[in-house]
């Protein structure tokens, strides 16, 4: 049965009957727990509650023990409003009357209290699953700065946020989506400072979302994105709530979701791909050379494997002799035409990133033996592949494992550049990179331009790209986020 | 509707690139580099002597010969029978009983060329296929072995400054079966 | 948190890139060579004020200016696009067929014209400051192949040759920017500056390929600035910068071509709003027909083809001014 086939159904009112259609939502689920007490003066009730979903403790201390030795008269009609105010000692207690409401409490950990002879039922807080605890994320590490991540618990993840931003300007707008799923969405954000329209534009696509499940935020975000086919990601994923603060600071709008220690950031601008967190946690020129670095190995990822195949099959008047010759020597005998070669290169060397990713640590040893010598070594002594197209797809390899942010852009461009650099050499890379170059300046993240630092060039709009500049000079938000313009004032020299 | 439009811009290019030159380009062990060429002025016209680096920097020799200058390259090419791949020559030799008007028409000519390279250098010789047989000191091309003996004496006789200055005086080569040796004065050619 | 450019620097970049154009490809012209720098010095005073004329100019008016306006852009386009491809053809790709080198330039021209203009605006800006930097620094690493001696002419310099330079350099690339106008509406600065950055590249390119090969030699080359980086060495292992002519190239006349096409597609539109959905497809498919089988513009002399390059510009300025 789902929430949707409940819509508007309220209680009897007669404990049995209610007992009964409650039971029936619950057939062959032996994880639903019925405490029937006698209460005082012939009044009955009953706790309804999942095993393993709340803490025994607060349920026995809070609910059980005050409702058992309570021994007065229940004054007026109405013995919910009693005893929510007289008798139960839980913080948070909740008066509900449409049965979905009670089951979507009860299902995150609730306890349900229904009364004979009233068609109100309470919803005590008495949450107790256990979560993962706060950990460092695994791919957000940094040298200095904190090491809080997020959690799978969205009101653990809430307090974190409202830790870095105790202002009561941080809103947080509580949604649900998924039929099946129900889950809980917090979209927040800094109400003097937000992006309105990616504000609007956020709210208006999560209303439109008629899913089944959500168990990640990528769901949202995929259902959400208005780019579909873009390699480039226009939404930003981070599990560090220091970030997320950083981010609400600058206008942006962060979504919380229930169950994923990911939380999302619109607009995502193409700067954030290169920035890393240890930016802002070193000093500003050591912090330039990272990002400097991360800018040339993303264009030399891309634009590596295609400019030397290009090189060699239509420009070899532009190569050093003596790199000519040795390259020609090297590819006598090889059997595979070089883009086929470059192809199957660029081919096993995603493969070893993604086994390295998945593979279990005790057999990490074993496939870096097999990545290094059965592949590198080996297959160059058989002439299966050249010397220096394994070098050259190396290096383009690892230059991109600097920008992981930008995988899925850099392996696609990669292969076009392969492809058009093979077929129309220089040209063709200038080409693919052109092509590239566009599709990244017509792409939009909720109403922002993605390259929004470009139209308005001045050293304030760029301040935070390939430089990041001492905080002293960041004095303004970016423009094209937020209209509340300045984030410091400037002081005048004494 | 979208669909079948991408489909059939997907068709036609697939079915276009598999009746074009697209595939016709040379990979880069598929070529002969030539390191250098000499001409030798014979009784009825010229003679081409090309030096040809092959694999483990081996070299060997390839000669035609033709009326005219510009015959020779189209002419080496056709006896080749593989692309020839001139962009890295880096010594044009001519005998000593060149002219300048055969210099300049010479010049001419390669300027043409787009592929060759027009900072290589030209250099005289008794006779260009002597030294190209000539065993020498290294195993090295003679081509590049001369470059880097030119470039040590700081001798700029690179075909772009021949050209633009209208020069006639070249370094010279004396060469044996056996050595080439650069002499310290430079040849005249009239 | 707009998203509007609000800065002038993509504009003036845009209209340098114009000026530079496929000037630089053909620059100098082979035709009274002694007097490339006379003429391309004549050419630009006298053209500062055409310049400001032509930033003042709105394609809007009656229907023949609007088509003659349209096609002056198309043709313009087309001339650039020719240009690039028989380089191409002649010095990139040689082993290959113009065919498909010529559609990949026209999938991309459709990929940034159908986009809005900050595209093309943002893309002015990157290769602009990359065509420029790079001018600048194989102009000092070619130093040592110059000789000033070489830019002094053997031969008197006589008024037809400054005369054939001066008017091929504003056929080719002041006459045409009146098209500009038709992308956006300029104020006279931006146009000025724009003007004044690209000729002052093209005279360092100029000056780099005469100083290089001197008048005798470079009369022999066919794209002599590309054989002038062609020579340039840095250090023992790197030689052969041409490589950097064919990024110099194809980003100037990648540029020239979307305006324009886009400038055209503009100023039709604004008067025939039908016409915008067929447009693209229809110039571009015009374009593939006319690059690829035709040899339209390869071999013909360069005074049958200005008229058609110098002549428009003044009628629309004289259709304006009637009106």
């Amino acid at each position: 049965m789902n929430f949707h086939e409940l819509l508007g159904k309220k209680l009897s009112g007669n404990l049995d009957t209610d007992l009964n259609f409650l039971k029936e939502i619950f057939e062959n689920d032996d994880i639903l727990r019925v405490r029937r007490i006698n209460m005082t003066k012939g009044q009955e009730c009953a706790l309804l509650f999942l095993d393993g979903m709340v803490n025994n403790n607060v349920l026995n201390e809070s609910v059980v023990r005050p409702i058992l030795t309570f021994d007065s008269d229940i004054e007026g009609e109405n013995v919910s409003r009693y005893v929510t105010l007289h008798i139960l000692f839980a913080a948070e207690v909740s008066e509900q009357t449409l049965i979905d409401e009670m089951l979507r409490s009860m299902l995150y950990g609730d306890t349900l209290i229904i009364f004979n002879g009233d068609t109100t039922a309470l919803t005590v807080n008495t949450k107790g699953w256990r979560t993962r605890g706060i950990s460092e994320p695994s791919d957000e590490r940094v040298l200095e700065g904190p090491r809080e991540g997020f959690d799978e618990a969205a009101m653990l993840n809430m307090a974190m946020l409202r830790r870095k931003l105790p202002t009561p300007d941080l809103k947080a707008e509580y949604v649900r989506v998924g039929r099946r799923t129900d889950t809980r969405t917090f979209i927040c954000y800094l109400s003097s400072l937000v992006n309105k329209r990616a504000l609007d534009t956020l709210k208006k696509e999560l209303k439109k979302i008629d899913i089944d499940g959500v168990l990640d935020v990528n769901y949202i975000n995929e259902l959400i994105n208005s780019n579909r086919f873009s390699f480039f990601k226009t939404a930003g994923k981070t599990e560090r709530p220091d970030i997320v603060a950083a981010k609400l600071l600058e206008g942006r709008v962060a979504l919380i979701v229930d169950g994923t220690p990911v939380v999302l950031t619109v607009p995502y601008l193409f700067g954030e791909n290169f920035q890393s967190d240890d930016d802002y946690y070193q000093n500003y020129i050591v912090a330039f050379i990272g990002r400097l670095m991360r800018y040339i190995c993303f264009f030399l990822s891309i634009t590596l494997p295609g400019i030397y195949l290009a090189l060699i099959t239509h420009h070899k008047q532009l190569l050093p002799t003596s790199f000519f010759i040795t390259a020609a020597d090297s590819r006598r005998g090889v059997p595979f035409q070089s883009i086929l070669e470059a192809l199957l290169l660029i081919l096993i060397f995603e493969i070893l990133r993604e086994t390295g990713l998945r593979v279990p640590q005790s057999m990490g040893h074993a496939l870096s033996i097999v990545g290094g010598l059965v592949i590198g070594q080996a297959s160059v002594e058989a002439k299966i592949v050249s010397a220096p197209m394994l070098i050259i797809v190396a290096a383009s390899g690892i230059a991109g494992l600097m920008v992981q942010k930008l995988k899925g852009a850099i392996f696609y461009g990669r292969i076009i550049t392969v492809v058009l650099g093979n077929f129309f050499g220089l040209f063709g890379c200038f080409a693919g990179v052109t092509a590239m170059l566009s599709v990244v300046f017509s792409l939009k993240s909720y109403g922002s331009d993605y390259t929004a630092a470009l139209n308005n060039i001045s050293f304030q709009s760029l301040k935070d790209t390939v430089i990041r500049a001492p905080f002293y000079k960041m004095l303004t938000r970016p423009h094209s986020l937020s209209k509340n313009k300045y984030r410091q004032k400037r002081k005048k020299k004494l | 509707m979208k669909a079948l439009k991408i489909f059939s811009v997907l068709m036609l290019v697939i079915a276009l690139s598999g009746c074009s030159t697209l595939t016709e380009y040379t990979e880069s062990e598929q070529v002969l580099l030539i390191s250098a060429v000499g001409i030798d002025k014979a009784a009825n016209g010229y003679t081409l002597t090309a030096e040809i680096v092959t694999e483990g920097n081996q070299q060997t020799l390839l000669s035609v010969t033709a009326d005219s200058i510009d015959s020779l390259i189209p002419n080496l090419k056709k006896k080749a029978g593989i692309p020839l791949l001139l962009s890295h020559c880096g010594t044009v030799f001519i005998s000593q009983d060149f002219n300048i008007s055969d210099l300049s028409f010479l010049l001419q000519h390669l300027c043409s060329l787009y592929e060759f390279p027009l900072s290589s250098r030209l250099a005289v010789t008794n006779n260009c296929a002597t030294l190209l047989n000539a065993k020498g000191l290294s195993s090295e091309p003679k081509g590049y072995a001369v470059l880097s003996i030119l470039k040590n004496a700081k001798i700029d006789s690179r075909l772009f400054i021949i050209g633009r200055a209208h020069t006639n005086t070249l370094p010279f080569f004396i060469a044996t079966n056996d050595y080439y040796l650069l002499k310290d004065s430079l040849w005249i050619i009239e | 948190m707009d998203n509007r450019i609000n800065n002038f620097l993509p504009r003036i970049a845009l209209i340098s890139l114009f000026f530079i154009g496929n000037t630089v490809i053909n620059l100098p012209f082979s035709q009274g060579i002694t007097a490339s720098l006379v003429g391309f010095a004549a050419a630009f005073i006298i053209s500062t004020p055409l310049i400001i004329a032509f930033a003042r100019y709105n394609p809007s008016g009656n229907t023949f200016s609007v088509i003659l306006f349209c096609l002056y852009a198309l043709f313009c386009g087309i001339v650039t696009l020719r240009n690039y491809v028989t380089f191409s053809d002649k010095i990139i790709l040689p082993e290959i067929s113009s065919f498909f080198p010529t559609l990949l330039f026209l999938a991309l021209l459709w990929l940034i014209c159908r986009e809005k203009q900050s595209v093309l605006l943002k893309l002015s800006l990157i290769f602009c400051a990359l065509v420029l930097t790079l001018i600048i620094l194989l102009f000092f690493f070619s130093l040592d192949n110059m000789s000033l001696k070489a830019l002094i002419p053997k031969t008197a310099v006589s008024l037809k040759d400054s005369l054939y330079q001066g008017v091929s350099y504003f056929g080719m690339s002041i006459a045409q920017s009146i098209v500009i106008a038709g992308l956006f509406k300029s104020n006279k600065k931006e146009m000025l500056s724009g003007y004044i950055i690209a000729s002052l590249f093209l005279l360092i390119c100029l000056l780099q390929s005469l100083a290089t090969f001197g008048y005798t030699l470079i009369t022999q080359l066919n794209y002599p600035y590309s054989a002038a980086m062609s020579v340039i060495s840095f250090g023992d292992k790197f030689s052969r910068m041409e490589g950097f002519s064919y990024l110099l190239y194809f980003s100037c006349t990648l540029i020239k071509s979307a305006v324009c096409i886009i400038s055209a597609k503009n100023t039709l539109t604004l008067r025939f709003p039908k016409v915008k959905k067929y447009f693209l497809p229809l110039v571009l498919g015009i374009y593939a027909i006319v690059s690829i089988f035709t040899k339209v513009f390869t071999n013909l002399p360069f005074l049958q083809v200005a008229p058609f390059m110098i002549i428009p510009p003044f009628v629309l300025i004289a259709l304006k001014k009637k009106n």
